[in-house]
């Protein structure tokens, strides 16, 4: 079972697509999350998940606005994929009934 | 430059190259200050120095090689040098033959011996321990020569009266040195063949020069009471030869476990591979 913030990567690198690397990456959770995501986390994690086999990573080009400097890019296997609708699935069936799901059942107003 | 941006440049070493490249990079897209970029920095540096402890190799490395290994080096050294102080004072006064009753062609073959052995055993503990653990190197290293410089003054012998360089030269040439070029990554694309060639070198090695550290004290016992013959009778009568012979039997059992590592691995690399 994925973790909580290897849960967020996945989900921000398939909505990145092939603009997924590192600080795009952060930038993407930050947003969504309205939380703070660092790099030093963010690099950890998806060693973790590489090696696990649900993402490859690689180095890609350079750009002016990195300095010069080359991005790490990030791509989400078919393994990974199905660990966060795992995930995703196992999140819905247990807030199933709960007070804050939007729904038929357990609203509260 | 900023105190922040020198510690982050610092931490950086610690990366592998392509990656300090791209968490480089993501700090400049990113626009982080350098306190930002340092706190983040030392998160994923702490990390990736911790990640290899989980296995078992930096620990046997720690505790099967640096910790045996570097008290008996720091011994053996200590002892070679307190051999060649006096020995060189007698030999000025005296002659070669004066202090042992060996001959001068058997001091400078038991001198040379010993300085080779510390020299193999040195080289071939950085060399297993790199081997061992690459990416905990740095802490195996820093512990060895800690371990070695810590015994060597417990001794109390680092300076020798009248020859104060003896003592640290000895260390310097045969022990801290050798263990260097140990540790240093070019070592590590040694293969099979010269492995088994080490192995058997230090093996070797390692018997000839802990003879001759027996011999020094047998052929002095046996000079001192008129040259008698040194029976097994005799011998076993000799509590302190026994507990010598003890040592020595210890001292080449912790020294060649880092060659017979070695050899054992690449033995098993090679019928993996076959």
């Amino acid at each position: 079972m994925l973790g909580e913030f290897e849960y967020l990567i996945l989900a921000a690198t398939v909505r990145l697509g092939d603009d997924a690397y590192g600080a795009a990456i952060v930038q993407e959770i930050e947003n969504t999350t309205r939380r703070k995501c660092s790099i030093g986390g963010l690099y950890t994690t998806l060693d973790r998940l590489e090696a696990k086999g649900m993402i490859k990573t690689w180095m890609g080009n350079p750009t002016p606005e990195r300095g010069g400097r080359s991005k790490r890019m990030v791509r989400v296997l078919a393994k990974g994929k199905e660990a966060a609708a795992d995930f995703y699935d196992a999140v819905l069936k247990v807030s199933r009934g709960t007070s804050w799901q939007a729904g038929p059942t357990g609203v509260r107003k | 430059m900023s105190i922040w941006f020198r510690s982050r440049d610092a931490l950086s070493r610690l990366l592998d190259p392509a990656e300090r490249e791209a968490v480089f990079g993501d700090f400049a897209e990113l626009g982080m200050t350098g306190r930002q970029a340092t706190k983040s920095l030392l998160g994923l540096v702490v990390r990736r120095q911790l990640r290899p402890w989980k296995a078992w190799n930096p620990w046997f490395a720690l505790f099967a090689i640096v910790v045996p290994v570097s008290r008996q080096l720091a011994r053996l050294s200590n002892q070679l040098g307190m051999e060649i102080w006096p020995g060189v004072v007698m030999w000025l006064h005296h002659g070669p033959s004066g202090r042992t009753g060996l001959s001068p062609a058997a001091n400078l073959a038991s001198f040379c011996l010993q300085a080779v052995a510390l020299i193999t055993w040195s080289w071939t503990s950085g060399f297993a321990l790199r081997k061992l653990s690459r990416s905990t190197i740095w802490v195996s290293g820093v512990a060895f020569f800690a371990i070695y410089l810590v015994v060597l003054a417990g001794d109390g012998s680092l300076l020798f009266l009248a020859l104060p360089w003896l003592g640290p030269s000895i260390d310097f040439l045969f022990v801290l040195l050798p263990a260097y070029f140990g540790f240093r990554p070019t070592t590590s694309s040694l293969k099979f063949p010269w492995m088994v060639l080490l192995a058997l070198w230090t093996l070797t090695i390692s018997g000839l020069a802990l003879w001759t550290w027996g011999w020094d004290q047998a052929a002095m016992d046996n000079w001192s009471r008129g040259a008698p013959p040194l029976t097994l009778w005799q011998l076993a009568q000799h509590v302190g030869a026994w507990r010598s012979g003890m040592t020595h039997v210890f001292a080449a059992a912790a020294l060649t476990v880092p060659a017979l590592y070695v050899l054992a691995k690449d033995a098993f690399s090679q019928r993996a591979s076959g």
